[in-house]
């Protein structure tokens, strides 16, 4: 077979010629391949050509053919069939049922693949073509409007910056949310950036943008993403399953010919959206009550006629330009294959100075000898990253992040004027203290760069040994290993606290490391035709050691002069952690299948974790599933063509984090006389692992002929036990504590329609609709906790928070004090509203209502158009980046300073100590918007809508004919695709797909905070791809 | 036999796997039970010094020693009298968190040793900290405090847990009069208090004991002989007062944590209040006068200078609390260009600036003796032992030994100073100090005692316990009250103070209680998340 087909290929190479032998017509009939029966209304045309017919209604047709022409069959619901004509007249050809549109095979957990029909809860497998449609240098925001039930939100704009991708809802209050990742049959990390130095160095991980690490994957290397959805998918991996996984395989060479693929793209970004700025009034504060040009503020005089209002936030930003180049090289044989690719990416940012860059190598291989497999997944990746400061800079820092300096630069100003001409520093208000001054956004983004370098190396090794038709053995061992080194400069000068005022630079070496070792034993046997049987046992040993150095010098003794050695040894300060966790599981997976009717699946794993104390190390839980296809019973119907009722029931643990069962020590102290004292947390010792326990139904229904499918999924997921370190009462002794109490529910809804409206030899149009709801709700919190605040989102006068017996993404904030009747509290003598310090009101939920995708894929001969559209209803955003621009004054919204506002509400009267109604007239000045109007955080929130055009994508490939006539070329297609073109919102911010601090927070997460981050951006790029 | 060996494989697997899995131990930090005593008494003297001085610099803004530029913040609420959930969390954080909790493991680990002393000391730093909580807040967790199984402790009454503070007091005298075993580290080790002076810890258990009885002077079981008698074995020499010495690490360190807390908490915004000068000058009514008034030696190194346009130094423009000053000004001094012409720069701040000064700089402010980086703190002073001694015989009705005492008081803090004895001596024989014991008053020592422990904690249980400066109805009255001039700021916070006779009685409790533990305080007293809540008398400061 092999030889016929290198026959035909080198013919078709070396024959080829413009005078096509003489046409004769070809008579035939299409048949289904098992029982033979006629297929009307077949497709069939002539490769290359504009000849093209159907079969009738007995399945026969007739055509025009030239010996050695190509013939494609195509009918839907059916693979395609191609075939090269001899010197036969006749000719029968057996169409089979594609596997693609109803028996795809999903890779599900453990690698395993199977058929999706066979499946008892939901997956969504997402194959390489669809991945590069929108290809994203990040692989998650690929997936970003394509699944049901999974949420992608990226952080901004910056290059290198972090997605984060929650399915189904949060199941931990305090833990990480996001999905397992699985590359070749290993736990990968997906971890996001450093921001937990803060004490250190003041990183937060809302002061810069940092990357999440699936990032060090080159998308060109992915055969393909399947998506488990819940535990009951993912119960194999243990612990870190109750979050759902992303199963990702690499490729692989094909037996055949070895083959070359080259691909070039060179693609453009721009700033999508930026917040609006009032251009009315210029510089100075009158807050208190005098007015002062020593301020950076915006709530001075007005422009004068003639005046020159800067552009300051439009002049900033730049156009971004990114080179991405791949290459690979694949082959195999019929005991071997090999894939080889490397690839570079070099990406700028719409900030000036940022940037990011990686490249990869990436070598797959596997060889069979007799009944063993071996192979190997390895790659290697290096990725560079500079990111500028974002929200408001280094934690405790008294500094701002670029963003912020922009949003408060008075526009009377130029603000890239931010040199002297003798080169130092020019200083928006020079006769204050260097603290109380602002930085200059250029100054930011040049003195005070935030760099990264990852050195990533991700193998598997395995061995298969197929001892019997019925058993084989599957050993893996893996390692993700990296390093990453992150650089934080405060140039001296900086406009920040005293002691960085001289210079800091802080660096941090994080290693991480981390070996799975797998062993699989897998039974497979078919009884009497009807009954299959599949038994897996397994047992797993990760170990993850973690260890980060970091070091910091402050007050340069060379100004100009940046290395931690430039700073007196009392201004040197070392910090080292080490994590290390263990984890041993043992787990199984018994299926049973019967004829093609009834699928049943049993999985148990148990687990021990070094992270719980001893006697609670030890855990178990089982998932059950099965899908019943009904449809078998029933008379075969071309209306409904299929029709599969699917349950399950699962339960998974989740281990603590390390050292959380003692109590540690702060020093040797700074203070007199040193010593150590006790840490703000408490541990436990009697800490034992959460659970989430799922419940999944569902149904997959095709109609017409499989021509249109509907996937519905409804779900109840429960975590309890959460372990957690609220924050105590301080008379506990301590400020968090570690505890083992607090409940989650996630209940949602998903919905899936796949239609092919249209298929045919010459045009394809397949539409993929994706819908989802999730609610997501505090069952219960620790003692009399009313709340669970994200630590990491607290900004201007709302923060990110979980309820009790409320919304678990909710948003807290102060608000204005209103009575039991929801009158307004007013200030008897200034008729101001009462505000409150408190931000512990809940005043949103960050949750949308329904999110979805609309993914349309056109293809005519050569030229395939695909479009994806995602939309979101409802979910709160927090404008922080508004409440900014108010308090500085140079929101839009202050625009009509100097009005008058009349408040009706309840006031004490404090002459008789009564509460009376009364009606004040207030002036809305400088001290109204900061103190007052600021105060009431709802006016900062927004309940939002979008409609987005993610991306649209149009290629061309050469035709055959046109590449045959080409020695050696495969293929050639030429591709040009825009990002985020258009967005339809009602929200008045940048963008609302925004997430302040990134995807490295855990809880409830940053999404839906919006504060002074990198704006989102529109792209456009065009590329090449040439195969040998 | 197969058996027996499939079980012993088993147990090998088993038990390798159990010490593979034994990571669990943070190998950057010990855990909180390997610190020995003396390595644990430093923080637990530090921390205890932030959140009690802390506490007073609270207490300085509330009691009218200090104000703030104007600015929404923290310390200008206490201006206005207002604790609230928020500016009243740090001494409570201080305490528990950072102090109190270490206290037990370091009792435990002397315990072990047979270190007596650090268990006498441990048991002191408990009493202290708890004792002057209490008087702060009037209620607070005791019993539940650290209790791994609580999350929300009960609150206990100011007095319940003042019994306690004084069963520990007495315990403690017993344990540092003990010889330790052999081998125990000596005290001095890990003393930055009192050196491992026993005595000086001695006399600093009954000088708190003569403090917290001597609190009691509205309830029928006050007993002054009970304070005298605590009084008789306190400090009685300025050597034995219990005085934090700070460390001024030089201008290249970066590190805060040793200088002095009044330099680090004053900042930039503080500001000397018309009232401590007018104090400071027997400038009030039914001060001390006469043909040979003296200025009061402390007043150069108590009120800031800074340097006007010719270079010559002039002493800070005063806040007058009850002008319209405290609502509007004075602004920030860093809003203007520095010449001595404008109005903000003649509010000078009380950190000394520039605190290297070179040829020929200006001096923005010569700062104050309490704002010296290298400063002290004056915990538990032979001052205040002699003020306490002056209140009780005054109220004994013997003029003279109050007389006596309220010399003694007034030398203590002027000699802890460090201002020269002629010097001393020549105000002290002055007509601005009442040199007749029947002209001798209560305002007149209090006023002293006031300056005496200026930015202590203290002082706010005097003011208290005097009643600011009102009548028996609580309305201010300036001939029968003690605190001369102290009257209502302009700004006072009307909620918790609707009424004239409504005066601060205690801090508001903190927002980790109100947002994590609300239900035990409102158990404890239901008007406690209310603004009025303030305005509360604690148990001693009623009959």
């Amino acid at each position: 077979m092999k030889k016929t087909l290198l026959i035909l290929v080198l013919g078709l190479l070396f024959y080829a010629s413009p005078i096509l032998a003489q046409q004769r017509v070809l008579a035939g009939s299409v048949l289904l391949n098992t029982n033979k029966t006629p297929l009307p209304g077949v497709s069939i045309n002539v490769v290359g050509t504009n000849r093209g017919t159907q079969t009738g209604p007995d399945g026969r047709f007739t055509i025009p053919v030239a010996p050695n022409e190509k013939l494609r069959f195509v009918y839907i619901g059916f693979e395609n069939y191609e075939m090269t004509i001899g010197t036969q007249t006749t000719v029968t050809v057996l169409l089979k049922e594609d596997v693609q549109s109803l028996g795809e095979v999903i890779v599900t957990a453990m690698g395993i693949p199977r058929d999706k029909k066979e499946l008892g809860y939901s997956a969504q497998e997402i194959n390489s073509t669809e991945i590069l449609k929108n290809k994203d240098p990040n692989i998650i925001n690929s997936l970003n409007g394509k699944i049901a039930g999974v949420n992608v939100t990226n952080s901004g704009g910056a290059p290198g910056s972090s997605a984060s991708i929650v399915i189904r809802g949060g199941t931990s209050l305090e833990g990480n949310n996001q999905p397992l990742f699985v590359i070749d049959g290993m736990p990968m990390d997906n971890s996001t950036g450093q921001g937990d130095n803060s004490a250190f160095d003041g990183s937060v991980n809302m002061a810069t943008t940092n990357s999440n690490r699936a990032m060090d994957i080159n998308p060109e290397d992915i055969e393909s993403m399947s998506v488990l959805k819940g535990p009951a998918a993912a119960a194999l991996y243990g612990l870190r399953a109750a979050t759902g996984a992303i199963i990702i395989t690499t490729k692989k060479g094909k037996e055949g010919t070895t083959s070359v693929s080259v691909t070039s793209r060179f693609m453009t970004n721009w700033v999508n959206k930026v917040p609006e700025q009032q251009s009315t009034y210029k510089q100075g504060s009158s807050y208190n009550g005098v007015f002062t040009d020593q301020s950076p503020r915006s709530w001075g005089n007005k422009f004068e006629p003639g005046e020159t209002v800067y552009d300051n936030m439009g002049d900033f930003f730049q156009t971004a330009h990114a080179y991405d180049n791949s290459f690979n090289i694949s082959g195999g044989s019929k005991n071997g294959n090999f894939y080889l690719s490397a690839s570079n990416l070099d990406q700028s940012g719409i900030v000036p100075t940022t940037d990011f860059n990686r490249s990869t190598v990436r070598f797959n291989a596997e060889q069979k000898k007799g009944i063993f497999t071996f192979g190997v997944n390895s790659s290697y990746s290096k990725s560079k990253t500079q990111k500028t400061l974002t929200g408001s800079g280094l934690w405790g820092s008294n500094g701002t992040g670029y963003m912020e300096s922009i949003i408060a630069w008075p526009r009377n100003d130029d603000m890239s004027n931010w040199l002297n001409a003798d080169g130092t520093k020019r200083r928006l208000l020079p006769d204050l203290s260097l603290d109380a001054d602002a930085d200059n956004p250029n100054w930011l983004i040049n003195k005070n760069p935030q760099t990264d370098e990852t050195d990533r190396l991700i193998g598997t090794v395995y061995t298969n040994i197929k001892f019997a038709d019925w058993f084989d053995v599957t050993y893996r061992l893996g390692i993700d290993n990296y390093v990453t080194d992150f650089n934080s400069l405060t140039s001296p000068g900086s406009s920040v606290k005293e002691a960085w005022q001289k210079g800091m630079l802080s660096q941090t070496t994080r290693d991480y490391s981390y070996l799975n070792s797998n062993l699989m034993l897998n039974f497979h046997k078919t009884f009497k035709e009807d009954w299959d049987l599949s038994l897996l046992l397994g047992t797993t040993a990760e170990d993850t050691y973690m260890k980060s150095n970091s070091a910091r010098a402050e007050q340069f003794t060379i100004p100009t002069f940046v290395s931690l050695n430039n700073a007196n040894n009392a201004n040197r300060y070392f910090n080292q952690t080490n994590t290390k966790r263990r984890l041993l599981g043992v787990y199984g997976d018994f299926r049973l299948a019967y004829k093609e009717l009834l699928f049943l699946s049993v999985t148990g794993r148990n687990d021990w974790s070094s992270t719980l104390p001893f006697q609670n190390q030890s855990f178990f839980y089982p998932s059950f599933s099965g899908s019943f296809i009904f449809t078998e019973l029933l008379p075969q119907s071309s209306l409904l063509s299929f029709g599969k009722l699917r349950a399950s029931y699962a339960q998974v643990g989740k281990d603590a984090p390390s050292y959380q069962t003692q109590t540690y020590l702060f020093g040797p102290e700074l203070t007199i006389g040193g010593g150590f004292r006790n840490a703000w947390t408490r541990g436990n010792d009697i800490l034992k692992p959460e659970t989430t326990t799922s419940m999944e139904f569902g149904t997959d229904l095709r109609f017409l002929n499989n021509r249109i499918g509907i996937d519905a999924t409804y779900y109840v997921n429960r975590s309890k036990d959460q372990i957690l370190q609220p924050r105590v009462s301080n008379a506990t002794g301590y400020i968090l504590s570690y505890v083992n109490i607090g409940e989650i529910e996630n209940k949602g809804v998903e919905f899936t329609i796949n239609a092919s409206p249209m298929k045919n030899s010459k045009l394809r149009w397949d539409v993929n609709l994706n819908l989802s709801h999730n609610d997501g709700v505090v069952k219960e919190l620790p003692g009399a906790l009313p709340i669970l605040y994200v630590t990491d989102v607290q900004v201007g006068n709302a923060k990110a928070a979980s309820f009790n017996k409320g919304d678990f993404m909710g948003l807290s904030g102060s608000k204005w004090q209103t009575d039991v009747d929801g009158n307004l509290l007013l200030d008897w003598t200034t008729g101001y509203p009462l505000t409150s310090t408190l931000a512990t009101t809940p005043v949103g939920n960050r949750e949308p209502k329904l999110i979805g995708g609309l993914n349309n894929s056109f293809s005519y001969k050569n030229w395939n158009l695909s479009f994806l559209f995602d939309f979101r209803k409802g979910g709160d955003i927090y404008n922080g980046t508004e409440y900014l621009l108010t308090a500085y004054g140079l929101s839009k919204n202050t625009e009509d300073r100097g009005k008058t506002i009349s408040f009706t509400g309840m006031a004490l009267n404090p002459t008789t100590k009564l509460y009376e109604s009364i009606t004040k007239e207030v002036v809305a000045d400088e001290k109204y918007y900061r103190d007052i109007y600021s105060n009431n955080a709802p006016f900062f929130i927004e309940e939002v809508n979008w409609l987005r055009l993610r991306s649209l994508s149009l290629a061309y490939s050469l035709p055959d004919r046109v590449i045959n006539r080409a020695k050696f070329l495969k293929g050639v297609t030429v591709t040009a695709q825009g990002t985020n073109l258009m967005l339809l919102t009602n929200y008045s911010g940048m963008d609302p797909e925004t997430s302040a601090a990134g995807a490295g927070v855990i809880g409830s997460g940053s999404v839906g905070i919006d504060y002074a981050g990198v704006p989102a951006t529109a792209g456009f790029a065009i590329g090449l791809n040439v195969k040998f | 036999m197969k058996k027996i060996l499939y079980i012993l494989v088993l147990s090998v697997v088993f038990s390798s796997c159990k010490k593979w899995l034994d990571v669990n131990e943070n190998p950057d930090s010990a855990n909180s039970t390997v610190p020995t005593a003396e390595q644990r008494l430093p923080p637990i003297l530090a921390q205890f010094a932030d959140g009690y001085e802390s506490a007073g610099t609270r207490v300085a803004f509330l009691s009218q020693q200090l104000a703030v530029t104007y600015a929404i913040n923290n310390n200008w609420n206490f201006t206005r009298w207002y604790a609230n959930a928020s500016n009243s969390g740090w001494p409570w954080q201080a305490w528990y968190v950072n102090t109190a909790v270490n206290i037990d493991p370091m009792i435990t680990a002397a315990e072990g040793v047979g270190a007596y002393h650090y268990i006498g000391v441990g048991k002191i730093m408990k009493a202290w900290g708890f004792g002057t909580l209490s008087d702060l807040f009037g209620m607070l967790p005791y019993d539940e405090f650290n209790n791994v199984t609580i999350l929300t402790p009960k609150f206990e009454d100011g007095s319940y847990v003042q019994g306690k503070v004084l069963e520990l007091l007495d315990e403690a005298i017993v344990d540092l009069k003990k010889t330790q075993e052999a081998g125990a580290p000596a005290l001095s080790v890990g003393d930055m208090l009192n050196g491992g002076s026993t005595d000086k810890w001695i006399r600093l258990a009954y000088g708190l004991k003569a403090r917290y009885l001597n609190h009691l002077t509205k309830k029928a079981s006050y007993d002054p002989q009970a304070v005298l008698d605590a009084l008789a074995n306190a400090p009685q020499m300025d050597a034995q007062s219990s005085i934090y010495q700070y460390i001024d690490e030089g201008a290249t360190v970066t590190s805060t944590s040793k200088q002095a807390l009044q330099y680090t908490n004053f900042s930039t915004t503080a500001r000397v209040t018309k009232l401590y000068y007018d104090y400071l000058t027997n400038n009030y009514t039914g001060a001390p006068t006469g043909a040979t008034n003296v200025q009061d030696p402390r007043l150069d190194t108590l009120i800031p200078r800074s340097q006007n346009s010719a270079g010559v130094l002039v002493r800070s423009a005063l806040v007058d609390m009850q002008s319209v000053l405290p609502k509007t000004g004075p602004i920030d001094y860093s809003y203007s260009k520095n010449t001595a012409s404008n109005k903000d720069s003649i509010y000078v701040q009380m950190r000394k600036n520039p605190l290297l000064p070179t040829a020929g700089q200006r001096i923005l402010s010569t700062g104050s003796w309490y704002t010296q980086k290298g400063g002290k703190g004056l915990l538990l002073t032979n001052a205040e032992m002699r003020f306490i001694e002056a209140e009780v015989k005054f109220r004994q009705n013997q003029p003279a030994a109050a007389l006596t005492a309220y010399k003694a008081g007034i030398r203590s803090h002027m000699t802890i100073m460090g201002i020269a004895s002629a010097k001393i001596e020549a105000y002290l024989s002055s007509s601005s100090v009442v040199q007749i014991p029947g002209n001798l008053t209560l305002s007149q020592i209090m006023i002293q005692k006031y300056i005496a422990l200026s930015y202590s904690p203290e002082v706010f249980s005097d003011i208290r316990r005097m009643n600011y400066c009102a009548d028996a109805s609580g309305n201010y009255n300036e001939s029968t009250g003690i605190y001369k001039g102290f009257n209502r700021p302009s700004h006072v916070y009307i909620e918790a103070y609707p009424n004239a006779t409504d005066w601060p009685r205690r801090f508001a409790i903190p927002s980790y209680e109100i947002n994590y533990n609300i239900e035990q305080v409102l158990k404890a007293n239901p008007n406690a998340s209310n603004s009025t809540y303030i305005n509360e008398p604690i148990w001693w400061d009623k009959p």
